[in-house]
């Protein structure tokens, strides 16, 4: 059904953006992402398969993620022209084909059809823009052939293109290997993270958004589904890279783009280590705080400014507008996991899941960088209540959104046990 | 077997290629090599495998003009600014 309503509106949207106004195309994108969840929230937890084309929890979880991102997206953005609308519309169709099939080859096709709209979408603005978006083209297509030449491999080495196909020898382990680095690339694992910071600092901060969201959700799915026969152990190391890289080298960060683009790198890192002990449930819900909390931070730096955000530019936020200073708070607090916010309860899911696994070593790691990224999180939560001339504009609509959001992750974080049951089932 | 070595040294050229070319063009000239190592690969494991290799080649070979059309695109764009693709004048981004 999902499936169905986001195809039918790109194409039908497609034809319609050359006759109709922009803002009139706008709610039309809004009408067909929201009839997206909807058909998603009807269905939730019946599974479906036809063809190649499954829709089950992981698929329904994930790509429900993803949806609130591209709205949230849409929303947020004041663009003149109709396109930037309709490729947030045709990226979220890949993002939701990529959570929903086991075939590596269609895997590939909706990594691209979630790809390339989002490096159009860098691009956005000229300049830094097209920096960005050339240095993600090039390191998203690298990883696109890692993909592909692992699924070549994987083809050679099971007889078949499903993933989560059980295989034994140098050359399944290999496949597994590629495999995870190309999807290493695009949910920024270290060391494949590179890209990461540059991309973020310089796309529209609303694309930025969708970036740290909705391709998040999708390709962690994606590698749940690679990753469902064994985990490979080079997860491991992914794992420990990033919590130390991403907290280690945002510490000394000066723009707030910057910081965050690291800190979703440390935060990947979190996710993968949920992945490596194998609950999906807690990596679900991870995430979910996750993308509430950096889409929050993002659509409050998005309203202060569509460029570059120095740190300096948010004292005195607070002041000028209490709601949104709140709200950047809050976001830093729960990506930053203090209780009683959304955030905490995400890191405990992960860790007691990584204790019962008997990860001690990958553990102790990330509960020590956890700490040390309370120093930069502070730093951003804090500025906005520092004496400064921080300018924004938002709109009601913004403000009424960030205020709930701000609400939403405290009553998750006060009472967690409300969605676990509906991601456990969906 | 032949076939498999030889596109372990068709991507093997292609990682070369993109780690030590230093314009975008020659960059992403060499991603497609590796995709076409990959799509080598496929065909040659379809012959035991049945036909399933070869379909998914021709579906790399359509994923691969898509990615053109958005890459050169861009390249295009860069130059036009610059009038260089050299990637490593592209460091305003930093930090």
């Amino acid at each position: 059904m999902t499936l169905l309503v986001l195809s039918l509106f790109s194409v039908a949207l497609t034809l319609l953006g050359f006759f109709v106004s922009v803002p009139l195309f706008k709610r039309f994108t809004i009408l067909g992402l929201s009839l997206a969840l909807l058909s998603l929230l009807l269905t939730w937890g019946k599974p479906f398969a036809l063809g190649p084309y499954h829709v089950d929890g992981i698929s329904q979880v994930f790509t429900l993620l993803a949806l609130l991102g591209a709205l949230w997206t849409v929303g947020l953005v004041r663009s003149g022209r109709f396109e930037f609308y309709l490729l947030v519309l045709y990226a979220t169709l890949g993002m939701h084909l990529l959570a929903s099939t086991q075939n590596l080859i269609l895997m590939l096709v909706a990594l691209e059809a979630l790809s390339l709209p989002l490096y159009a979408l860098a691009t956005w603005r000229r300049g830094e823009g097209l920096e960005a978006a050339l240095k993600y083209f090039l390191l998203g297509a690298l990883a696109a052939a890692f993909f592909l030449y692992g699924t070549a491999l994987h083809y050679g080495a099971t007889g078949n293109l499903l993933a989560g196909t059980p295989g034994e020898g140098p050359l399944y382990a290999l496949a597994l290997g590629l495999l995870l680095v190309g999807l290493g690339f695009k949910v920024a694992l270290a060391p494949f993270h590179f890209w990461t910071p540059d991309v973020y600092q310089g796309s529209p901060t609303p694309v930025v958004l969708f970036m740290a969201t909705g391709v998040k959700a999708a390709a962690f799915a994606a590698l749940l589904r690679v990753a469902a026969p064994g985990v490979p152990d080079a997860l491991a190391l992914l794992v420990a890279f990033s919590v130390l890289l991403g907290n280690l080298a945002a510490l000394g960060q000066k723009e707030a783009k910057r910081l965050l683009a690291y800190s979703s790198i440390a935060h990947a890192g979190y996710m993968a280590l949920a992945l490596y002990t194998g609950n999906a449930t807690a990596l679900g819900f991870y995430l979910l705080t996750y993308v509430l909390a950096t889409g929050l931070a993002f659509a409050v730096l998005s309203e202060v400014s569509p460029d570059r955000v120095p740190l300096e530019r948010l004292k005195g936020l607070f002041h000028r507008d209490p709601l949104l200073g709140l709200g950047l708070f809050v976001a830093s607090l729960s990506l930053l996991g203090l209780p009683p916010l959304a955030g905490f309860w995400g890191k405990y899911l992960v860790f007691t899941e990584a204790a019962k696994a008997g990860q001690w070593g990958l553990l102790v790691l990330a509960l020590i960088t956890s700490a040390v990224s309370a120093y930069y999180y502070l730093a951003l939560g804090l500025a906005v209540f520092q004496k400064g001339a921080a300018e924004a504009h938002p709109r009601p609509l913004a403000r009424g959104v960030a205020l709930g959001v701000a609400l939403l992750l405290i009553l998750l974080g006060l009472i967690p046990g409300a969605v676990l049951p509906a991601l456990a089932a969906g | 077997m032949s076939y498999l070595y030889a596109s372990v040294l068709l991507f093997a050229l292609g990682v070369y290629g993109v780690l030590t070319r230093r314009t975008a063009i020659l960059v992403f000239l060499s991603i497609e090599l590796m995709l076409n190592a990959a799509n080598l690969s496929l065909v040659g494991f379809a012959r035991a495998f049945g036909l399933e290799g070869q379909v998914a080649a021709l579906m790399v070979i359509a994923i691969a003009a898509a990615e053109v059309a958005v890459g050169l695109g861009l390249i295009v764009a860069i130059f036009r600014q610059r009038e260089s693709t050299a990637v490593d004048d592209l460091s305003e981004l930093r930090g």
